[in-house]
């Protein structure tokens, strides 16, 4: 939870149109958003996309944010609130496909410790295709975001406790996956 | 705390710690109990720790111009700042040089101001005319005072007729109606008090005889209940008597009646 007094001059400073105060907002959010999204989607192009669109809508709509202590939470759901859009109109499987194309034709240009950088990323990516959307974009909230169990509820309108269960059953389907593939058996045992 | 599933909330807790310190050292005495559940908790840290390696890359965080559309607003506050200026300065030197090419000539007199262009303009006789107009108008009112003046004495005779007749009219058909009137409310008013008188009458005479006669019954009544009452007591009273003096109970008893006054009955 944000501190609700300076968070809330930080708020009106934007509302006013001060650049810097708008700049500070998107230094602070735009990597976590862009990753967020990008992790969710499966693609770094409409990743982009959704994050720029993620902070048109907040420097438009900041003005009807009731709570500025929930500011972090608000935004990551505008930016969920824009991934389930763009799934509903194109699908998160077939993006997926899209950027693993676009990866391997990249890959030949980098060095070695990027593309194995990549490949390690590609397969974790393809074990986290495999779980249900919903159980997903909570691995993705608490693993990688660090939010709070409290702040993942907030964003997808869920209990802690629904929240807590998705998170344990997609652990549970993860370990299953990382055991039997065959690749990603041996990267998840090199890891252990 | 057999299966793990039952656990699940406290699992999620303690592997991402959101545990208090008392929290976790009683869930860990558990795990040592509890082998399905440790089992687990380590298998999830060991996914956890394989998922931590899928490391974020580099970003490169776009201008603010690039990212967002600057808010229409402050667009047309710079347009305002930057422009509108030039162009009133520009409208400004515009008049100017009509002004100068057209000889505009301005005259400022009491209650009005003339802007003309070109050459000079000869302005009419204003003191001529006005004279001339004000003949005129007194003329014209000398003429309809006349006119008026002429009927003034019809118009007031037709008046008086109007005013007597009425009068007359008004006074006989008014009056009769009124008398009628008034007449026809005090009789319609003396029946129904008559009426009213009547029904408050009978209704309060027969409440009255209905009271007197429950009244008349109900001491009947009370009267009659007391002196079963004093019977029954006396009764019982000569029996206690003659109870307790069984020797002397006659004269003491006849005593007793003489003294009640049932020997004068």
């Amino acid at each position: 939870m944000e501190k609700a007094g300076p968070q809330n001059d930080w708020i009106a400073l934007i509302c006013s149109g001060d650049r810097n105060a708008m700049n500070a907002l998107v230094q602070k959010y735009y990597v976590r958003i862009f990753h967020y999204l990008w992790r969710y989607m499966g693609n770094k192009e409409v990743a982009k996309d959704l994050t720029q669109a993620t902070f048109t809508i907040v420097l438009a709509r900041l003005r009807q944010l009731r709570d500025p202590g929930k500011l972090t939470s608000w935004i990551y759901r505008i930016a969920h609130n824009e991934a389930h859009a763009e799934v509903m109109r194109r699908g998160r499987l077939h993006l997926v496909a899209m950027d693993h194309q676009h990866d391997i034709e990249d890959a030949g240009q980098n060095k070695l410790e990027e593309m194995e950088k990549k490949e390690r990323g590609e397969l974790i990516q393809k074990a986290l295709s495999t779980i249900p959307p919903e159980q997903l974009e909570v691995v993705i909230l608490k693993q990688y975001e660090e939010l709070t169990f409290r702040e993942i509820a907030d964003i997808l309108s869920l209990s802690e406790n629904t929240v807590k269960s998705r998170m344990y059953y997609a652990l549970k389907a993860l370990k299953k996956t990382l055991k039997d593939h065959p690749i990603i058996k041996d990267l998840y045992h090199e890891a252990s | 705390m057999k299966h793990p599933e039952s656990n699940k909330d406290r699992i999620m807790d303690y592997l991402f710690g959101n545990m208090s310190i008392h929290e976790k050292s009683e869930f860990e005495r558990t795990m040592e109990t509890n082998d399905a559940v440790k089992n687990e908790v380590s298998e999830f840290r060991s996914v956890k720790d394989y998922l931590d390696t899928w490391k974020e890359e580099e970003v490169e965080i776009p201008p603010l111009e690039e990212l967002v559309y600057l808010p229409r607003s402050e667009k047309r506050s710079f347009f305002i700042k930057k422009w509108i200026p030039a162009i009133a300065a520009g409208l400004l030197l515009l008049l100017f040089a009509l002004a100068w090419l057209s000889e505009v000539q301005i005259n400022y007199e009491p209650g009005r101001t003339v802007i003309s262009f070109g050459s000079a303009k000869t302005e009419p006789p204003i003191e001529v005319l006005q004279v001339e107009m004000e003949k005129l108008l007194d003329a014209y009112k000398e003429q309809v005072n006349d006119e008026i003046n002429s009927i003034v004495p019809q118009l007031e005779e037709i008046n008086q007729r109007v005013l007597d007749l009425a009068e007359r009219r008004t006074d006989h058909a008014l009056i009769s109606k009124i008398e009628n009137l008034e007449r026809h409310l005090a009789t319609s008013e003396s029946v129904q008090q008559r009426w009213m008188n009547e029904i408050m009458q009978g209704y309060t005479s027969s409440q009255n005889r209905a009271l007197e006669e429950w009244m008349v019954n109900g001491l009947a009544f009370l009267e009659e209940q007391r002196r079963r009452d004093m019977a029954v007591m006396e009764q019982a009273f000569f029996r206690w008597a003659a109870a307790i003096s069984p020797n002397s109970s006659t004269g003491y008893v006849n005593d007793l009646q003489t003294y009640l006054g049932r020997n004068s009955e």
